[in-house]
């Protein structure tokens, strides 16, 4: 490969990783905590490949074949080009957020006891914004059963029938380092509505009790829906953390 | 060269030097102008599929800022240290230098992507084989990103963060140290992409495009065989192992090599795994920085197949036995 292709993939990648953050669309591969370093990354990565542009070629006998390359052997040259793998892919395939397909896939995950999330909720009858960690970990640990009662607005994607005869069911994912390590958190909701598949929704639910849905059980949370609002596109932030 | 009756020839150097596209960048292109076709015309649009690219491409996307950081930081030292002055600042013997390389992988934040071509610029740069190797296995496993990433992961079990340190130190050391007494396989030499006159600028620029095009071609290998792995083997399977102590370790051992997973993330990881023991999750923690399918690919891409023969197993072997050893005193 030659130098001056080394440093156009440079900056293809640079400008690639800058297009991600300036259209969001990377919030749908990792965590939004990633955007400043993407942005550092993207713009370095563009900067050192506009440097090797502007450089000279070397001069002499590498000018005209692959130059700094000569120890690398046949395979080690062609892997460069695997460079175009992940471009590719996100044009052509156009990869979105992780969905129910996804969620079907990942079977159970009950998210681990935290004391630290069993503060008092606040007081009041306004519907509580929570996340679906803490929805669910208070629901399965919390000893004094804060969520009894209250109102909670989540938001989340549909699932049907994620496990025969779970119904609709609310998923979201919750992602440590990227979506590949994505955990799936349910609640399976109580409602008439019919609802597609990774249809996005935001809800506002009770929850409800359940004997059976104790910690260390294959039973998802259940809660009662009280209202159902359709978000009409994958949003930008599509994860949650696992705490 | 330099014609003093006229400015000929520097001219034409200059005409030489920015000489127009090339193939490679038309092939590029043209890659990306037909894929973006495909993509509107939606001929790929297979769920399977979709998922599979999701999975791929997160692990680029998260992949890829540590990447330019170790880039960066090996073209610096490309561009800026030389080999006299390696010599001046680290110890000499190997004795001495294996364990000062132990402490300085400590400073360097960053994952495991760019360990390997900073490691190959400090070897080439003139520091012992062996510190470089210790470098190498010391910067992913314990540096502050990584240690506050397992605190935050395991708020009730602080003893992990102090393992994750004593354990990954302890490899990086042995493995070094053994390499060191050892002898034998030297590092092949791939490293180079620039011409002794060019500008600074040029010494930094071009080797880290060159050192970003290899270790990322193969972090695209390694992320398309972790991607697929994880369409192949359910988590259930993972949770069902959990339950025998010998086999969770060995489990998760074999995990870590797979997933190839950041290691300033696998603490969080680690952490979703409550089924396994706390042991048997230090060596996921581990093994993982130190070895893994990407790291493999990357060693063998920058330091050779004969090398990579040897590496990776006694890596292997030293980060399980080690991080057994010290989970079961510890944890």
């Amino acid at each position: 490969m030659k130098r001056a292709d080394r440093a156009f993939l440079m900056l293809l990648f640079g400008l690639l990783a800058l297009q991600l953050v300036r259209t969001g669309g990377f919030g749908w591969f990792v965590q939004q905590r990633m955007r400043w370093p993407l942005l550092a990354a993207g713009s370095i990565a563009a900067l050192i490949g506009l440097i090797g542009l502007m450089g000279r070629a070397p001069d002499g006998r590498d000018a005209d074949h692959d130059d700094g390359d000569h120890h690398h052997g046949t395979a080690g040259r062609a892997v460069v080009w695997l460079l175009l793998v992940p471009v590719a892919v996100m044009l052509a395939v156009a990869p979105t957020a992780l969905g129910s397909d996804a969620a079907r896939r990942a079977g159970i995950y009950q998210p681990t006891s935290r004391l630290e999330l069993f503060d008092p909720l606040p007081a009041g009858s306004e519907p509580l914004e929570l996340t679906m960690s803490e929805f669910i970990t208070r629901a399965l640990w919390d000893p004094d059963a804060s969520l009894t009662g209250r109102d909670v607005r989540l938001e989340g994607f549909i699932t049907n029938d994620p496990r025969p005869g779970t119904g609709v069911v609310l998923t979201r994912f919750a992602i440590s380092c990227c979506a590949a390590d994505a955990l799936p958190l349910q609640v399976a909701l109580r409602t008439d509505r019919q609802l597609a598949d990774d249809t996005w929704v935001r809800v506002v639910v009770r929850w409800v009790p359940a004997p059976t849905a104790a910690a260390g059980s294959d039973d998802l949370v259940e809660a009662h829906v009280a209202a159902i609002e359709i978000v009409p596109d994958v949003p930008d932030n599509p994860y949650e953390s696992p705490y | 060269m330099v014609d003093t009756v006229t400015d000929e020839p520097r001219h034409a150097d200059r005409r030489r030097g920015t000489s127009g596209v090339t193939a490679g960048q038309v092939a590029v292109l043209a890659v990306v102008v037909g894929a973006q076709l495909v993509g509107r015309a939606g001929w790929l649009a297979n769920d399977e599929l979709r998922l599979w690219s999701t999975l791929f491409v997160s692990i680029c996307v998260q992949a890829f800022p540590f990447l330019v950081l170790g880039v960066t930081i090996s073209g610096l030292v490309a561009a800026f240290v030389s080999p006299s002055l390696v010599e001046r600042v680290l110890p000499r013997r190997s004795a001495l230098a294996v364990p000062a390389a132990g402490v300085a992988g400590f400073a360097l934040p960053g994952c495991e992507c760019g360990s390997v071509p900073i490691s190959a610029r400090l070897a080439s740069a003139g520091v012992p084989p062996a510190a470089a190797l210790t470098f190498l296995l010391a910067a992913p496993a314990i540096n502050p990103v990584v240690l506050v990433s397992t605190a935050v992961a395991f708020p009730a079990e602080p003893r992990m963060v102090i393992a994750r340190l004593v354990a990954g130190f302890t490899v990086a050391v042995a493995v070094g140290g053994w390499w060191a007494w050892r002898g034998g396989i030297p590092l092949l030499d791939r490293t180079g992409a620039s011409a002794p006159r060019d500008s600074r600028l040029q010494r930094f620029a071009g080797p880290a495009s060159h050192d970003f095009v290899h270790a990322g071609g193969y972090l695209v290998l390694g992320a398309a065989v972790a991607a697929t792995l994880h369409m192949l083997v359910p988590r259930s399977t993972l949770e069902s192992l959990g339950g025998n102590e010998v086999l969770a370790v060995v489990t998760l051992a074999i995990a870590a090599v797979i997933l190839s997973i950041c290691s300033e993330a696998d603490a969080f990881v680690a952490a979703g795994l409550p089924q396994f023991s706390l042991t048997s999750r230090l060596v996921f923690l581990v093994v993982g920085p130190v070895i893994d399918v990407k790291l493999v690919a990357m060693q063998i891409g920058v330091f050779g197949r004969r090398f990579a023969r040897v590496f990776a197993p006694v890596t292997l072997l030293t980060a399980v036995a080690v991080a057994v050893v010290v989970g079961q005193v510890l944890l």
